[in-house]
């Protein structure tokens, strides 16, 4: 079957508002390069060059061996939310509830959920959504939060 | 940034702030009493502030490190296990949002997400064992001598680095001399096949001007990479 591939129904114009990720991009195209042969050295992307050390990874293979796999509850496990808790005081020496703490899956796109309660009234609405101010320099989905949100994306920036 | 300059860019229609300290992408930290003169001033406006502290325990400093928690149960903090515990792909990170805020939070975690990644929370317990918590110290410092090393040596190639940053594991490369970051990048990645990001990530201040460069890297790899640059960056030199 080599079928025109189907339409699918016009898409909203605030799709096109939203930039790319261009570290992802030139990922892309380092990783071509790199599959052509091409030793590339990647100083891109914002990833430690180390990974989980080995009593997490055995925490991981006993939790999977135990069937430890079911939904948790939506604001995480009590247990990560203590640690978290008792981490912050080890760190900072600031006491915080562990029902303060709530566990999210990464933190790009959660991180932006606490701006949701404030800006419903305005995306009822259809009107841009209060511009978060942007000065100086930021971490690009900040930007793309904004643009998906239809923020003017020149609200408040320089 | 400033409690001056959040002023400045406050309009009635503002709801709040997000700030990053440290910061990706310059790797630099807001000074603890700007910060809290920050807060006030949203405060004074009845705004919001969230606070990324993803880099905050890669932090270049062997002394305690405040946190934006320290000025008070109002203020919100995202923070992840993705860099200081290195566990990127697991995709787990956690909120800290003010008591009254939990309930509507949970209700957003129900339906965006039902629940982070089970086995992740199981495992992630491990990471604040003592024996675990010293090994990502000494990555830590890892990445902290891997940060003295490489600033000369960019230096030397020409690069600006106005700011020695304190945190994370980025600098931020004044490329002027060379030309157009896009261009400067684009090149390093075909003829140097040393792949750095350009400025347009992460704003719309100078991003021709800037490049990000990542030292997630061993110290043996870093030096070859700027001995490929080196280079290349000669024949682009003006």
């Amino acid at each position: 079957m080599n079928s025109a591939p189907a339409a699918v129904p016009r898409l909203a114009r605030r799709t096109e508002a939203i930039a790319p990720f261009q570290v992802m991009e030139l990922v892309k195209q380092a990783t071509l390069l790199a599959q052509q042969g091409h030793p590339i050295i990647h100083l891109s992307i914002g990833e430690p060059d180390f990974t989980a050390p080995p009593s997490v990874i055995e925490a991981l293979e006993r939790a999977a061996r135990a069937g430890r796999a079911q939904y948790t509850p939506a604001v995480g496990t009590p247990e990560l939310r203590a640690a978290i808790a008792e981490d912050t005081w080890r760190r900072h020496g600031v006491r915080i509830a562990p029902e303060r703490v709530v566990i999210t899956a990464g933190a790009s796109a959660p991180s932006r959920w606490p701006a949701v309660p404030w800006s419903t009234r305005a995306m009822k609405s259809c009107s841009p959504i209060r511009p978060i101010p942007a000065i100086g320099i930021l971490w690009r989905p900040s930007m793309g939060y904004r643009s998906a949100c239809a923020s003017d994306p020149r609200a408040g920036s320089r | 940034m400033t409690a001056d300059a959040l002023s400045a860019h406050w309009t009635d229609r503002t709801a709040g702030t997000l700030l990053a300290s440290p910061a990706n992408p310059t790797g630099t930290s807001i000074p603890f009493d700007e910060l809290a003169r920050i807060v006030e001033a949203v405060r004074d406006r009845h705004g919001f502030t969230l606070v990324d502290e993803i880099y905050i325990g890669l932090s270049h400093t062997e002394a305690r490190v405040r946190s934006a928690l320290e000025l008070g149960d109002d203020i919100l903090v995202c923070n992840s296990f993705s860099k200081v515990f290195q566990m990127t792909g697991w995709r787990l990170g956690w909120l800290v949002v003010p008591p009254q805020m939990v309930p509507v939070v949970e209700k957003l975690a129900q339906n965006l997400m039902i629940c982070a990644s089970a086995l992740a929370q199981h495992a992630a317990l491990s990471c604040f064992e003592p024996d675990t918590l010293a090994i990502y110290d000494e990555r830590r410092r890892t990445l902290t001598a891997r940060r003295d090393a490489l600033i000369p040596q960019l230096q030397a190639l020409g690069f600006g680095i106005p700011v020695i940053p304190d945190g994370a594991f980025y600098l931020w490369l004044d490329c002027s001399r060379f030309g157009n970051s896009s261009v400067v990048a684009q090149r390093l990645l075909h003829e140097a096949h040393v792949s750095v990001v350009p400025g347009h990530d992460f704003g719309a201040n100078d991003p021709e001007r800037w490049l990000r460069l990542s030292y997630a890297a061993p110290i043996e790899v870093l030096e070859q990479a700027v001995a490929r640059m080196a280079p290349v960056l000669a024949r682009m030199a003006s």
